[in-house]
């Protein structure tokens, strides 16, 4: 059995191992206890610049205390047993919740010493404690609550020159308590022995001007305090100094860490570590007290004081400060946004309603007019189909008849030349072509714009609508002047729509009269000429006749409509609504169409068509269609879309600034949220 | 601290000598002495093994009535030993003596006597080690007392081994610490906690032992009375006079 490494005495086998009896024995002697005043003194609990800290119970009491000893090193100094009672003394007159309070002092054997609650919880160099710490909040109330202490000895003048987490103790309750004011001095004393100069401060947790041993100032525990946020900065705190490597390896002040502590404060650490840590004590903070009013406003989510801070940062504390605002703002924010677009969304819906039933009006109103200068044409061509001057045109023989005529020849192909159209002349100025077609459809007579080609003459218009259409109506006992069918001229391939009327003689129909106009972008209409503009337009449609299917032919398939007078028309261009439009005037205008007075108001309805593309400009258009008479012509009043709809813009704009700003500030408080909680879980 | 054994135990042989005197206080003196020692002896008595024929407390009676009887305290040099160790060889005699009257008494018993016999006379340790071997008990006795009384038992297994010992140094009571994840402050005041007790529980176990009556309690502040130190001091010298037979 090995001897005891003490006493060298037997040891004793017990359940709990090999125990030294004589120890036991020994120290269960009262005369052997190691009394310093009434406390026995039991373990020792640490080593200071000064003294060595044990733990001791009183005697009497039973109290478990810490019990400083000054050292003999210290003693032998001249004045040190004097600077080891005036620093007791210092200390005894710190009372504050986080400075470790003096119970007592007193001396034994010549050895002064001071009393001191036993701090159960450590000191925060002890990895025990890291996890008690270990949320940003928890750290920065450790580091105001060390600051708060530290500024209260700087009020009265003392300074503490040797902060470092060895120096930070717990009490029970995990109340921090600012320790070991061994080094202490009060501002203006500077001179203290060489011994304790020497031994002064820890290597690591002095400021620049403490290692050189200058005189010091309150600035230099700020740079303590800064460095011991730095040391709290770290990701998991351990003990040990602060190296300077380690605070020039980042940011030049070792500010990155803080940025790993805590994302969300890490604005507000670095900038006051960076204070905290300047070089010059000038550019540092001048006291703990500014630099516990920084940690404050950090702790309470406001701006530092004397810090520029990024409206984003000011946005964030706010935003912390006013947790009932913030989450008003986050909830109402896309409430507005929404409404707000469901009342531009509502109002554009109610301008195009607006906009479209105006323009209802105003195309039914475009409409009667447009009957009415097509009555004015009809009248026209009336008087003068009873012209007989006009009638005697296509009455009679060709002029140059059919040198071997015979069954089935064309007469119209051999006919050479027209008759002097002089009774034509009085009605020719309303329109853009007047001509006589005798029964076969050969020209006869023509007044016109345009000069005639040369095979006009010997061409057939049997098969133009206003041709047909007029022959059929000879049949008919009334004598009714029609508007025809658009049509592309076969002499100037420009569009025209023509009025046509059966010309007869002594009751005989002989030919038809044909007065025609050019589709143009205006044609020449005043009424319609005021209203066109850019965004909103009047536009006369009317049925294209089709492909040349033979005399007395209806044109097969759907009713193609042509663009007739239009703002962008140009001459000679045929231009077609889409199918779908065209299907759906058929279907709506059929039965006015039907009617075979042409010139009677009807009875339909406008057309609205919220959604028209108009073919010569594109884009979308609010139209309405109304039926021009019985005439199968079309009259469409539109507005652009966009310019319906302009008033409604500035909601629409605020609606969608507003549903932008939710998005990004949802986005970007979710996406930090996220994040945060990621770290959170990491930590 | 004195860490090596001492040669004698002045207070203890001051009272042998006043029992080795003459007139009335010998008898008081032998009394007091006899009284101290008297559970001792039985624990001799238990430890070496005594005849089924008669109990324990008959043989103390009859071997603390043999001393007063042949005056034996009076033939007792101070330089030839401690006094436990004196006792304890008259013990270990008186009881062989005993083995050889049960023996003499029991001829069909002879073979189980003459083992009891060399039990006692060969396999037995010296009788240094004996006593040590008491003190060894009393130790354990107090230890397992204290860990009745702890409310933590297995915090107690793991911190028993540190209360006799001298005190841990900062690196061992750190890496304790830790090892019991509690800081090094919170683990000194249970370790001192314990031994504080530790050291009343021993010196009760003494007291017991040395059949001192129950320490009076002076009251807060008020000093302690004249027995009450003698009481202590009885203790402590009963301490240091066990405590040197480990060195045995």
């Amino acid at each position: 059995m090995n001897p005891c490494s003490v006493c060298r005495a037997a040891l004793v086998e017990t359940a709990w191992g090999e125990l030294c009896g004589a120890c036991a024995l020994l120290a269960s002697v009262s005369q052997e206890r190691e009394l310093v005043g009434d406390y026995e003194r039991f373990q020792l609990l640490g080593e200071g610049a000064m003294g060595s800290v044990y733990l001791a119970k009183h005697v009497h009491s039973d109290e478990v205390v810490a019990l400083k000893l000054a050292k003999a090193e210290l003693l032998q100094q001249p004045g040190g047993q004097a600077l080891f009672r005036q620093q007791a003394k210092l200390e005894s007159a710190l009372r504050h919740p986080n400075i470790l309070p003096v119970q007592g002092s007193g001396q034994h054997r010549g050895q002064p010493f001071v009393v001191m609650p036993l701090m159960e919880g450590g000191t925060l160099a002890e990895p025990a404690n890291s996890a008690r710490y270990a949320t940003p909040a928890a750290r920065l109330g450790l580091l105001l609550a060390i600051a708060r202490a530290i500024q209260f000895a700087h009020e009265r003048g003392v300074l503490h020159c040797d902060l470092k987490p060895e120096n930070i103790l717990f009490d029970g309750a995990w109340e921090p308590r600012v320790s070991d004011f061994g080094l202490a001095r009060s501002l203006g004393t500077p001179s203290i022995p060489d011994f304790v100069a020497v031994q002064g401060g820890t290597r690591g947790w002095m400021s620049p001007e403490q290692a050189r041993g200058e005189s010091l100032t309150t600035a230099s525990d700020v740079y303590a305090l800064g460095l011991l946020l730095h040391w709290l900065g770290r990701e998991h705190v351990t003990s040990g100094e602060v190296s300077r490597n380690e605070l020039a390896a980042s940011d030049g002040l070792g500010i990155s860490p803080l940025r790993r502590w805590s994302p969300e404060l890490a604005w507000g650490l670095e900038a006051i570590a960076r204070r905290a840590l300047q070089s010059d004590p000038e550019q540092r903070y001048p006291s703990a007290a500014a630099l516990v009013e920084d940690l404050e406003r950090l702790q309470s989510q406001r701006p530092l004081r004397g810090q520029a801070t990024p409206i984003w940062g000011r946005a964030w504390y706010w935003a912390q400060r006013h947790p009932g605002a913030r989450n008003a703002i986050f909830l109402l924010l896309p409430s507005f946004a929404l409404v707000t677009l469901l009342m531009a969304a509502g109002q554009r819906s109610e301008l195009r309603s607006s906009v479209l039933d105006v323009n209802a009006y105003a195309a039914s109103g475009q409409a009667a007019a447009v009957l009415y200068q097509f009555r004015d044409y009809a009248e026209v061509i009336e008087r003068a189909a009873g012209d007989p001057a006009v009638q005697a045109l296509a009455d009679g023989p060709l002029r140059v008849p059919t040198p071997a005529g015979g069954d089935g020849l064309d007469p119209c192909r051999t006919q050479v030349a027209l008759e002097q159209p002089r009774a034509l002349a009085p009605y020719a100025p309303s329109f853009a072509t007047i001509s006589v077609l005798d029964a076969h459809g050969c020209a006869r007579a023509r007044i016109s714009e345009e000069p005639a080609q040369p095979d006009y003459v010997r061409s057939t218009y049997d098969w133009r609508d206003y041709f047909a259409g007029a022959s059929r109506e000879a049949e008919s006992p009334e004598r009714i002047t029609y508007v025809r069918k658009a049509y592309r001229s076969s002499v100037s391939q420009q569009i025209k729509f023509a009025v046509s009327s059966p010309l007869f003689t002594d009751g005989k129909w002989v030919g038809v009269l044909t007065g025609a106009m050019v589709a143009t972008s205006t044609l020449d209409l005043p009424r319609m000429k005021r209203s066109q503009n850019r965004e909103r337009m009047t536009v006369l449609l009317g049925p294209f006749e089709g492909e040349n299917t033979g005399p007395h032919s209806t044109p097969a398939g759907p009713t193609e409509f042509t663009l007739l007078v239009h703002p962008q028309l140009r001459r000679g261009r045929k231009v077609t609504v889409d199918e779908a439009t065209a299907a759906e005037l058929d279907r709506a205008f059929r039965d006015s169409t039907a009617n075979r007075r042409q010139f009677e108001l009807g009875t339909a309805l406008p057309l609205q068509r919220p959604d028209y593309v108009d073919p010569l400009l594109g884009g979308r258009w609010l139209g309405a269609f109304a039926p021009v008479g019985a005439t199968g012509y079309v009259v469409l009043v539109q507005t652009r879309d966009s310019s319906a709809i302009r008033p409604s813009n500035g909601l629409l704009r605020i609606g969608l600034a507003l549903a932008g700003a939710s998005a990004l500030l949802l986005t970007l408080w979710g996406s930090f949220y996220l994040w945060r909680q990621r770290r959170i879980a990491a930590r | 601290m004195a860490h090596t054994p001492s040669a004698a135990n002045p207070t203890r042989w001051s009272l042998i000598l006043r029992a080795q005197g003459s007139g009335a206080d010998v008898r008081v003196a032998l009394g007091e002495l006899l009284n101290h020692y008297e559970r001792f002896v039985v624990w001799l008595i238990k430890h070496y093994g005594h005849p089924p024929d008669a109990s324990v407390e008959e043989l103390k009676q009859e071997f603390l009535e043999g001393i007063l009887r042949r005056n034996d305290i009076a033939k007792l040099d101070r330089e030839r030993g401690s006094f436990r160790s004196w006792l304890s060889l008259a013990v270990r005699r008186f009881l062989m003596n005993e083995w050889d009257k049960w023996r003499a008494a029991s001829a069909g018993r002879k073979g189980t006597a003459h083992v009891e016999l060399e039990a006692i006379g060969l396999s037995v340790p010296a009788d240094e080690v004996c006593v040590r071997e008491f003190a060894s008990h009393v130790l354990s006795r107090a230890l397992s007392q204290l860990r009745d009384e702890s409310r933590d038992v297995q915090r107690f297994d793991a911190l028993a081994r540190f209360l006799p010992g001298p005190q841990l140094d900062l690196v061992e009571l750190g890496s304790l610490a830790d090892a019991l994840g509690t800081t090094q402050n919170a683990l000194a005041k249970a370790i001192c906690l314990l031994r504080a007790r530790f050291r009343e529980l021993m010196r009760e176990a003494i007291a017991d032992v040395l059949n001192l009556d129950r320490a009076p309690d002076p009251g807060p502040g008020a000093p302690p009375p004249a027995d009450l130190l003698t009481r202590e001091r009885v203790i402590d010298d009963e301490l240091r006079d066990l405590r040197r037979y480990f060195w045995a």
